[in-house]
């Protein structure tokens, strides 16, 4: 559901991949992030129970919902996963992946084969502390959302050092616990600066550019952003995590509109596996009153935005992925794919006081 | 005011109204005073409220997973974490009191709803509170509420909310209520049910959310405890909460939870009170309040029945191990693995969220039987003897900064006031000096000796959790 503010751009609801299922069945378990390989397809990372060791993996699969595969899975050991936050493709085709816990880059061939690991715990330059967001900028090199050592910092592939910005704080230029980070076309880097409630962008060289937001609930402000995309034309997605939305900005850094989730029922995944007891849950889902609820996103964490301006926003706590078509469509055009323009009850509000 | 500083009784205070302090926070408190702390306690919106931010990014089934494990590691992880001890604390009365399980509901967010229903009315009015219990859809459903319609009423709520949550069957060997009543107390709660919500595939667990039906109440005449009326639910809780019995019941219930082991829930018809004066006290302040439970507290922490009860309670499985925790401070920022915590509670005799029955848990030395001794033991001990957890570096740290050297008898009286303080026995502390003795020169100049300090430190606070006494809070 988006409230357009502005007739140019516009969003379309486009789909839906996903549902929640572990391993081999077609699915998710809580997916932070999802990165877009250089075939075009999709790498998700799902980071679920710790008690389950099957429900922390990696899925490869299609923009149209064909599963591939999946690789991965809980540990310590190498190649395994223990916190994993975050997922960037190369050139080549290799999958990089952030994990909290274990303070290391994962990599992965495209096929999921492990291949190497590097990365050591501290304070020191070129040392990680609760590594976050992934982006490989221009050169190929891969920016980390350091996050407990509150700063960014940029390795070649193979995890050499090449450069450090960012220091603990709220000033312009400081960070507190950043998660998200992205690349724009014109170089520059966007981050999730997730305890300030803001998003910063800085030049190639880390000089800090602009900022946009602060704590709340309203347009332009945020609860703990958790994930930026930029797409080709300068817009930029800001995945609202506490409020669960996503915010939309134009390139001067003006609000355009947001989000809620639009989901309206069942992705190709979704289908098979209600398949598996039809009776039973169509007859709950004709008696629930609040259909609605299953359009919006809960828990969003990541977000990407591909060549062709579609939107893919990581629904973690509802294990699926929503996608948003940009379209120069006018509004009224739109108005029959968006539902209404706020949830009547959102998924944090339903949960009650924590 | 007068402000008692005495750090043993703040240590009783926290044991009791939280789940335990380490020393340097009762050196801080005990600055403020007993009296202050107390008030802390019973405004815990004067404390910053619980972060669980970081937790749910690192580990975000906490917020919306559906296993138990996670909602049990949650629970634990914010016993051992809060800055607002006596919320939690009372949070836990309410789970003992109003007990509900998941393996009926098998909706786990559902039981957390609840949990955060009992921390918003932890300190509230009794009326509210058992108003939004007979709302509250996990009960609903755990107690068949849902079923019960007007011409064929389901009595297991309106039982309970009798039996257990408000009055109890009886006291001084009468019985507070008839079989009637049981019957026109259902009738008045028909149509207090749940909304039809979505199922839990494709997308995952969606709250349930009550729904009053006018179409199921019977809105006929009924007879209770002495009145006649057409009742519904609320007009039966008036009833209930002006009764001697409920104030009694409940004032009892708090009593045996934060002062001293009463015999269990069941015997209270025939059995009186411990100490009926105390639990008279408590039910004065309640009807003062008009039925507050915030003021039935002060009453209960302020008075003499309380402080002097010291080490008279076994501590409850929960309570041990967020004690522990906080002692070694582990766990105390995110990591993984906290359902481990919760397991082991479960292994104690305490599996949160699956009460054995709808009565509760047994308590008092009903927690202790050969199996969980040797859990609680075994928990306890492998912690404080872990050198590098951080509340046991910290005691080492600060027993080397004491001096060059220790007699046994200066590293055993120093060590149970670290580790609690513990009080024991004099027999026990002499088999720990004996014991200490044996090790020769307790010596911690140099870094040799600092070394096999440390060592002998751990294995002493090892024994001390081990001892009979550490059981009790």
């Amino acid at each position: 559901m988006a409230t357009s503010t502005n007739p140019d751009p516009t969003y379309i609801y486009s789909q839906t991949i996903g549902n929640q299922s572990t391993p081999p069945a077609h699915g998710f378990s809580a997916p932070v992030n999802v990165a877009i390989g250089t075939q075009g397809e999709l790498f998700v990372i799902c980071n679920y129970y710790e008690y389950q060791k099957n429900t922390k993996f990696i899925v490869k699969c299609s923009m149209d919902e064909e599963y591939i595969q999946h690789f991965g899975s809980y540990g310590t050991e190498p190649g395994e996963l223990t916190w994993p936050n975050s997922l960037a493709v190369d050139s080549k085709g290799n999958v990089y992946l952030s994990d909290e816990w274990l303070n290391r880059i994962t990599i992965f061939d495209n096929n999921g084969v492990f291949l190497d690991y590097w990365g050591e715990e501290g304070s020191e330059i070129g040392m990680l502390n609760r590594p976050a967001g992934l982006a490989f900028d221009h050169d190929g090199n891969l920016l980390i959302a350091d996050s407990f050592n509150h700063r960014i910092q940029k390795f070649t592939c193979d995890g050499k050092f090449l450069d450090s910005w960012g220091q603990q704080g709220a000033e312009p230029g400081r960070f507190n616990t950043p998660w998200g980070i992205s690349i724009d076309s014109e170089g520059n880097t966007w981050v999730a600066d997730w305890r300030n409630d803001r998003v910063q962008q800085f030049s190639r060289d880390g000089s800090f550019i602009k900022q946009i937001g602060r704590t709340g609930t309203n347009a332009s402000e945020f609860n703990r952003p958790s994930g930026v995309a930029v797409d080709n034309e300068g817009y930029l997605y800001v995945v609202d995590w506490g409020n669960d939305r996503v915010q939309v900005f134009d390139p001067k850094g003006r609000f355009v509109t947001q989000f809620f989730g639009d989901c309206p029922g069942f992705s190709k995944w979704a289908i098979a596996r209600m398949a598996s007891d039809p009776e039973e849950m169509a007859a709950q889902r004709v008696q629930s009153k609040t259909l609605e609820l299953e359009r919006l996103f809960y828990q969003p964490t990541g977000i990407q935005v591909d060549s062709e301006n579609r939107i893919l926003i990581v629904d973690c706590g509802r294990h699926r992925i929503q996608i948003y078509q940009k379209a120069s469509v006018s509004p009224d055009t739109i108005s029959s794919h968006l539902g209404p323009q706020r949830p009547t009850q959102n998924p944090t509000a339903i949960w009650g006081q924590l | 005011m007068t402000t008692t500083t005495d750090i043993g009784l703040i240590a009783h205070l926290m044991r009791r109204a939280g789940f335990g302090a380490s020393l340097e926070e009762l050196e801080r408190r005990s600055k403020v005073g007993y009296e202050a702390t107390v008030e802390e306690f019973l405004h815990p919106e004067t404390q910053p409220p619980f972060d669980d931010d970081l937790l749910f990014r690192y580990i975000p089934y906490f917020r919306m997973g559906t296993g138990m494990p996670s909602h049990q590691g949650y629970w634990m992880y914010r016993m051992i974490n809060t800055q607002r001890p006596l919320e939690e604390k009372m949070t836990l009365f309410w789970h003992q009191v109003f007990a509900t399980g998941y393996p009926k509901l098998n909706r786990n967010p559902q039981m957390n709803k609840q949990l955060n229903l009992f921390r918003s009315f932890a300190f509230g009015n009794f009326r509210t509170i058992l108003i939004e219990l007979s709302r509250d859809p996990a009960m609903i459903f755990w107690l068949d509420n849902n079923e019960n319609r007007k011409g064929v009423p389901n009595e297991n709520y309106g039982r309970e909310l009798l039996e257990l949550f408000s009055m109890g069957v009886g006291m001084d060997d009468h019985f507070n209520y008839t079989e009637d009543d049981v019957k026109d107390c259902a009738r008045a709660f028909t149509g207090w049910t749940i909304a039809p919500q979505l199922p839990r595939y494709p997308y995952g667990d969606y709250l349930w959310d009550f729904e009053y039906r006018a179409d199921e109440h019977d809105d006929s005449e009924k007879s209770f405890l002495g009145e006649r009326g057409r009742f519904n639910g609320e007009d039966i809780i008036d009833i209930i909460v002006r009764q001697p019995a409920t104030a009694r019941f409940l004032c009892r219930h708090l009593y045996n939870f934060f002062v001293s082991d009463e015999p269990q829930v069941p015997s209270w018809q025939t059995t009186p009170p411990n100490d009926p004066s105390a639990i008279e006290t408590m039910v004065q302040a309640y009807f003062d309040s008009n039925y507050e439970i915030r003021p039935v507290l002060r009453v209960l922490f302020n008075s003499q029945f309380f402080k002097t009860s010291q080490y008279r309670k076994v501590k409850s499985p929960a309570e041990l191990i967020a004690s522990v925790m906080r002692l070694v401070d582990d766990y105390t920022s995110p990591k993984p693995n906290i359902h481990n915590i919760a397991d082991a509670c479960g292994y104690m005799g305490q599996d949160l969220f699956n009460p054995p029955t709808v009565e509760g848990w047994h308590t008092g030395k009903e927690w202790i039987d050969s199996g969980a001794l040797v859990e609680r033991i075994n928990f306890a001990a492998d912690r404080v003897g872990n050198l590098s957890n951080p509340g046991i570096k910290r005691i080492c740290e600060r027993l080397a900064s004491g001096g060059g050297q220790y007699t046994p008898e200066e590293l055993v009286d120093r060590c149970t006031e670290l580790a609690g303080p513990v009080h024991i026995q004099d027999s026990s502390r002499e088999g720990l000096i004996a014991h200490m003795a044996r090790g020769g020169a307790i010596k911690c100049a140099t870094a040799t000796e600092l070394s096999d300090f440390n060592l002998r430190v751990a294995g002493l606070l090892q024994m001390i959790v081990s001892l009979r006494e550490y059981q009790f809070s």
